[in-house]
Protein backbone atom coordinates (compact mmCIF):
# COMPACT_ATOMS: atom_id res chain seq x y z
CA UNK A 1 0.00 0.00 0.00
CA UNK A 2 1.28 3.45 -1.05
CA UNK A 3 1.95 5.78 1.89
CA UNK A 4 0.59 9.50 2.02
CA UNK A 5 3.09 11.99 1.52
CA UNK A 6 3.38 13.10 4.69
CA UNK A 7 4.64 9.60 6.13
CA UNK A 8 6.76 8.88 3.49
CA UNK A 9 10.72 8.93 4.87
CA UNK A 10 13.53 11.84 3.50
CA UNK A 11 14.23 10.69 -0.55
CA UNK A 12 17.38 8.96 -0.97
CA UNK A 13 18.55 11.77 -3.30
CA UNK A 14 17.79 14.27 -0.47
CA UNK A 15 20.06 12.10 1.79
CA UNK A 16 23.27 11.87 -0.70
CA UNK A 17 22.90 15.75 -1.37
CA UNK A 18 23.17 16.20 2.40
CA UNK A 19 26.19 14.21 2.61
CA UNK A 20 27.26 16.19 -0.44
CA UNK A 21 26.73 19.35 0.87
CA UNK A 22 28.46 18.17 4.67
CA UNK A 23 31.65 16.68 2.50
CA UNK A 24 32.04 19.36 0.58
CA UNK A 25 31.90 22.14 3.66
CA UNK A 26 34.92 20.40 4.75
CA UNK A 27 36.34 20.30 1.13
CA UNK A 28 35.84 23.96 1.08
CA UNK A 29 37.38 24.74 4.43
CA UNK A 30 40.35 22.59 4.07
CA UNK A 31 40.62 24.95 0.20
CA UNK A 32 40.45 27.75 1.83
CA UNK A 33 42.32 27.10 5.11
CA UNK A 34 45.02 25.09 3.76
CA UNK A 35 45.23 25.77 -0.01
CA UNK A 36 44.79 29.44 -0.70
CA UNK A 37 48.49 31.53 0.13
CA UNK A 38 48.64 34.50 2.02
CA UNK A 39 47.81 37.52 0.26
CA UNK A 40 50.12 40.12 -0.46
CA UNK A 41 47.73 42.59 1.53
CA UNK A 42 45.76 40.63 4.11
CA UNK A 43 47.56 38.42 4.53
CA UNK A 44 46.04 35.49 6.48
CA UNK A 45 42.73 37.22 6.47
CA UNK A 46 42.09 36.35 3.18
CA UNK A 47 40.88 33.07 3.90
CA UNK A 48 37.78 35.01 5.46
CA UNK A 49 36.91 35.98 2.01
CA UNK A 50 36.38 32.76 0.77
CA UNK A 51 33.81 32.25 3.27
CA UNK A 52 31.90 35.52 2.69
CA UNK A 53 31.55 35.98 -0.88
CA UNK A 54 30.45 32.56 -1.11
CA UNK A 55 27.37 32.99 1.13
CA UNK A 56 26.77 36.63 -0.32
CA UNK A 57 26.51 35.52 -3.98
CA UNK A 58 24.33 32.48 -2.97
CA UNK A 59 21.66 34.96 -0.94
CA UNK A 60 22.03 36.74 -4.51
CA UNK A 61 21.19 33.93 -6.17
CA UNK A 62 18.33 32.95 -3.48
CA UNK A 63 16.47 36.10 -4.12
CA UNK A 64 16.74 35.67 -8.03
CA UNK A 65 14.90 32.15 -7.85
CA UNK A 66 12.31 33.68 -5.01
CA UNK A 67 11.71 36.18 -7.34
CA UNK A 68 10.68 34.01 -10.39
CA UNK A 69 8.84 31.85 -8.54
CA UNK A 70 7.16 34.60 -7.04
CA UNK A 71 6.44 35.71 -10.47
CA UNK A 72 5.22 32.76 -11.81
CA UNK A 73 2.56 32.06 -9.16
CA UNK A 74 1.60 36.12 -9.68
CA UNK A 75 1.30 34.70 -13.56
CA UNK A 76 -0.81 31.38 -12.94
CA UNK A 77 -1.58 31.25 -9.03
CA UNK A 78 0.00 27.86 -8.68
CA UNK A 79 0.13 27.44 -4.50
CA UNK A 80 3.31 24.83 -5.31
CA UNK A 81 4.95 28.01 -7.06
CA UNK A 82 4.54 29.82 -3.31
CA UNK A 83 5.61 27.15 -1.69
CA UNK A 84 9.33 27.25 -3.50
CA UNK A 85 8.95 31.39 -3.44
CA UNK A 86 8.77 31.13 0.22
CA UNK A 87 11.43 27.99 0.39
CA UNK A 88 13.66 30.30 -1.58
CA UNK A 89 13.02 33.13 0.25
CA UNK A 90 13.87 31.45 3.85
CA UNK A 91 17.58 30.47 2.22
CA UNK A 92 17.97 33.99 0.95
CA UNK A 93 17.14 35.34 4.49
CA UNK A 94 19.31 32.75 5.89
CA UNK A 95 22.47 33.74 3.61
CA UNK A 96 22.03 37.13 3.71
CA UNK A 97 22.54 37.27 7.39
CA UNK A 98 25.46 35.11 6.95
CA UNK A 99 26.54 37.87 4.71
CA UNK A 100 26.21 40.43 7.12
CA UNK A 101 28.36 38.66 10.38
CA UNK A 102 30.54 37.33 7.91
CA UNK A 103 30.98 41.01 7.23
CA UNK A 104 31.51 42.54 9.99
CA UNK A 105 33.90 39.34 11.08
CA UNK A 106 35.86 40.42 7.93
CA UNK A 107 35.58 44.14 8.78
CA UNK A 108 36.52 44.92 11.75
CA UNK A 109 40.76 43.13 11.40
CA UNK A 110 40.71 44.61 8.15
CA UNK A 111 39.03 47.80 7.90
CA UNK A 112 39.06 48.74 11.84
CA UNK A 113 35.42 48.72 11.96
CA UNK A 114 32.43 46.03 12.74
CA UNK A 115 29.74 48.39 10.45
CA UNK A 116 29.67 51.40 8.40
CA UNK A 117 26.66 52.82 7.24
CA UNK A 118 27.41 53.21 3.68
CA UNK A 119 25.49 52.45 0.41
CA UNK A 120 26.96 48.61 0.44
CA UNK A 121 26.48 47.63 3.57
CA UNK A 122 22.90 49.50 4.01
CA UNK A 123 22.09 47.61 0.93
CA UNK A 124 22.67 44.26 2.31
CA UNK A 125 20.54 45.43 5.31
CA UNK A 126 18.10 46.72 3.54
CA UNK A 127 17.82 43.02 1.71
CA UNK A 128 17.55 41.40 4.66
CA UNK A 129 14.89 43.61 6.57
CA UNK A 130 12.72 43.19 3.64
CA UNK A 131 13.03 39.80 3.52
CA UNK A 132 12.26 39.49 7.14
CA UNK A 133 9.21 41.51 6.44
CA UNK A 134 8.83 39.15 3.92
CA UNK A 135 7.72 36.46 6.48
CA UNK A 136 6.10 38.99 8.94
CA UNK A 137 3.34 40.04 6.16
CA UNK A 138 3.12 36.03 5.27
CA UNK A 139 2.58 35.61 9.11
CA UNK A 140 -0.67 38.60 9.06
CA UNK A 141 -2.62 37.06 5.70
CA UNK A 142 -4.83 34.17 6.07
CA UNK A 143 -6.28 33.75 2.63
CA UNK A 144 -3.29 31.80 0.54
CA UNK A 145 -3.87 33.34 -2.91
CA UNK A 146 -3.74 37.06 -1.53
CA UNK A 147 -0.26 35.97 0.66
CA UNK A 148 1.17 34.17 -2.38
CA UNK A 149 0.23 37.66 -4.42
CA UNK A 150 1.81 39.70 -1.96
CA UNK A 151 5.02 37.94 -0.65
CA UNK A 152 5.85 37.75 -4.57
CA UNK A 153 5.25 41.47 -5.31
CA UNK A 154 7.85 41.84 -1.98
CA UNK A 155 9.82 39.46 -3.43
CA UNK A 156 10.15 41.32 -7.05
CA UNK A 157 10.77 44.48 -4.82
CA UNK A 158 14.20 42.43 -2.97
CA UNK A 159 15.30 40.97 -6.42
CA UNK A 160 15.29 44.70 -7.77
CA UNK A 161 17.30 46.15 -5.13
CA UNK A 162 20.35 43.41 -6.15
CA UNK A 163 21.79 45.29 -9.11
CA UNK A 164 21.92 48.19 -7.00
CA UNK A 165 24.06 46.04 -4.26
CA UNK A 166 26.03 44.40 -6.72
CA UNK A 167 27.19 47.51 -8.09
CA UNK A 168 27.08 49.73 -5.15
CA UNK A 169 30.96 49.45 -4.81
CA UNK A 170 31.15 51.02 -7.91
CA UNK A 171 28.87 53.82 -7.47
CA UNK A 172 29.16 54.83 -4.42
CA UNK A 173 31.84 56.30 -1.69
CA UNK A 174 32.23 53.21 0.02
CA UNK A 175 34.77 51.40 3.03
CA UNK A 176 33.69 48.18 1.02
CA UNK A 177 36.47 46.88 -1.46
CA UNK A 178 35.66 46.85 -5.65
CA UNK A 179 34.67 43.79 -7.33
CA UNK A 180 37.88 41.43 -7.99
CA UNK A 181 35.69 39.68 -10.64
CA UNK A 182 33.77 41.41 -13.40
CA UNK A 183 31.18 40.22 -15.12
CA UNK A 184 30.91 42.86 -18.04
CA UNK A 185 34.47 41.42 -19.41
CA UNK A 186 37.00 43.31 -17.71
CA UNK A 187 38.68 40.43 -16.27
CA UNK A 188 39.50 38.90 -13.19
CA UNK A 189 42.33 40.59 -11.07
CA UNK A 190 42.72 37.46 -8.44
CA UNK A 191 45.61 35.01 -7.90
CA UNK A 192 45.08 32.53 -10.10
CA UNK A 193 44.87 29.97 -7.19
CA UNK A 194 42.85 32.13 -5.07
CA UNK A 195 40.13 32.40 -8.34
CA UNK A 196 39.63 28.29 -8.21
CA UNK A 197 39.37 28.39 -4.58
CA UNK A 198 36.47 30.87 -4.49
CA UNK A 199 34.97 29.62 -7.03
CA UNK A 200 34.79 26.07 -5.15
CA UNK A 201 33.28 27.98 -2.26
CA UNK A 202 30.87 29.35 -4.02
CA UNK A 203 29.48 26.07 -5.91
CA UNK A 204 29.64 24.52 -2.11
CA UNK A 205 27.52 27.34 -0.88
CA UNK A 206 25.50 26.58 -4.20
CA UNK A 207 25.22 22.89 -3.18
CA UNK A 208 23.95 23.63 0.49
CA UNK A 209 21.82 26.34 -0.58
CA UNK A 210 20.24 23.34 -2.98
CA UNK A 211 19.85 21.07 -0.08
CA UNK A 212 18.03 24.09 2.18
CA UNK A 213 16.10 24.74 -0.56
CA UNK A 214 14.82 21.00 -1.23
CA UNK A 215 14.43 20.01 2.54
CA UNK A 216 12.40 22.85 2.93
CA UNK A 217 9.94 22.68 0.31
CA UNK A 218 9.65 18.94 1.13
CA UNK A 219 8.49 20.40 4.21
CA UNK A 220 6.68 23.08 3.15
CA UNK A 221 4.70 19.98 1.39
CA UNK A 222 4.31 17.90 4.87
CA UNK A 223 2.84 20.82 6.47
CA UNK A 224 -0.01 21.66 3.58
CA UNK A 225 -0.63 17.95 3.78
CA UNK A 226 -1.08 18.07 7.46
CA UNK A 227 -2.82 21.29 7.12
CA UNK A 228 -5.50 19.85 4.87
CA UNK A 229 -6.25 16.59 6.53
CA UNK A 230 -6.77 18.82 9.59
CA UNK A 231 -9.27 20.96 7.58
CA UNK A 232 -11.14 17.63 6.83
CA UNK A 233 -10.99 16.06 10.37
CA UNK A 234 -12.66 19.66 11.10
CA UNK A 235 -15.41 19.19 8.60
CA UNK A 236 -14.79 21.99 6.76
CA UNK A 237 -14.15 21.44 2.54
CA UNK A 238 -11.23 19.89 1.70
CA UNK A 239 -8.03 22.49 0.82
CA UNK A 240 -6.24 21.94 -2.26
CA UNK A 241 -2.82 19.63 -1.79
CA UNK A 242 -0.31 21.55 -3.25
CA UNK A 243 2.04 19.35 -5.39
CA UNK A 244 6.07 20.57 -4.72
CA UNK B 1 37.53 42.82 23.68
CA UNK B 2 38.68 42.26 19.67
CA UNK B 3 41.50 43.93 19.42
CA UNK B 4 43.71 41.04 20.22
CA UNK B 5 42.33 38.79 18.01
CA UNK B 6 45.28 37.54 15.93
CA UNK B 7 44.36 37.08 11.78
CA UNK B 8 44.12 33.15 12.65
CA UNK B 9 41.91 33.52 15.44
CA UNK B 10 39.67 36.37 13.23
CA UNK B 11 39.68 33.21 10.57
CA UNK B 12 38.48 30.65 12.77
CA UNK B 13 35.85 32.96 14.13
CA UNK B 14 34.43 33.70 10.23
CA UNK B 15 34.27 29.55 9.42
CA UNK B 16 33.16 28.85 12.67
CA UNK B 17 30.05 30.93 12.40
CA UNK B 18 29.52 29.43 8.87
CA UNK B 19 29.84 25.87 10.63
CA UNK B 20 27.24 26.51 13.44
CA UNK B 21 24.90 28.43 11.02
CA UNK B 22 24.60 25.55 8.33
CA UNK B 23 24.52 23.20 11.76
CA UNK B 24 21.85 25.50 12.95
CA UNK B 25 19.66 25.57 10.04
CA UNK B 26 19.94 21.88 9.39
CA UNK B 27 18.81 21.40 13.38
CA UNK B 28 15.95 23.19 12.67
CA UNK B 29 14.59 21.98 9.66
CA UNK B 30 14.68 18.44 11.29
CA UNK B 31 12.57 20.28 13.83
CA UNK B 32 10.11 21.65 11.54
CA UNK B 33 9.86 17.95 9.85
CA UNK B 34 9.72 16.41 13.28
CA UNK B 35 6.82 19.05 13.61
CA UNK B 36 5.04 18.14 10.73
CA UNK B 37 4.95 14.63 10.61
CA UNK B 38 4.11 14.25 14.63
CA UNK B 39 0.05 14.17 14.10
CA UNK B 40 0.64 11.51 11.43
CA UNK B 41 2.63 9.00 13.58
CA UNK B 42 0.33 9.38 16.42
CA UNK B 43 -2.64 7.23 14.10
Amino acid sequence: MTQPPALRPRPLWLTVLRLVALVGFGVGAFLALVVSPPDVNQGQLIRIMYAHVSVAWISFVAVIVMSLWGMLFLWRSNPADDARASANAEAAAFFAVLTLIGGMTYSKPTLNTFWTWDAKLTLTALMFALLVGYFIVRGLIDDPVRRGRVSAVIGIVVAVSLPFNYLAAEWFRTLHPAKSINLDGSGVQMDPTMLTVLLANVVIAGVVYLYFVSERVRIGRLEQARAARREQDAGTAPQEVVRV
Amino acid sequence: MFDHLSHWQWVALAWLELLVAYAGYTLYLSWRARRARAPEEKR
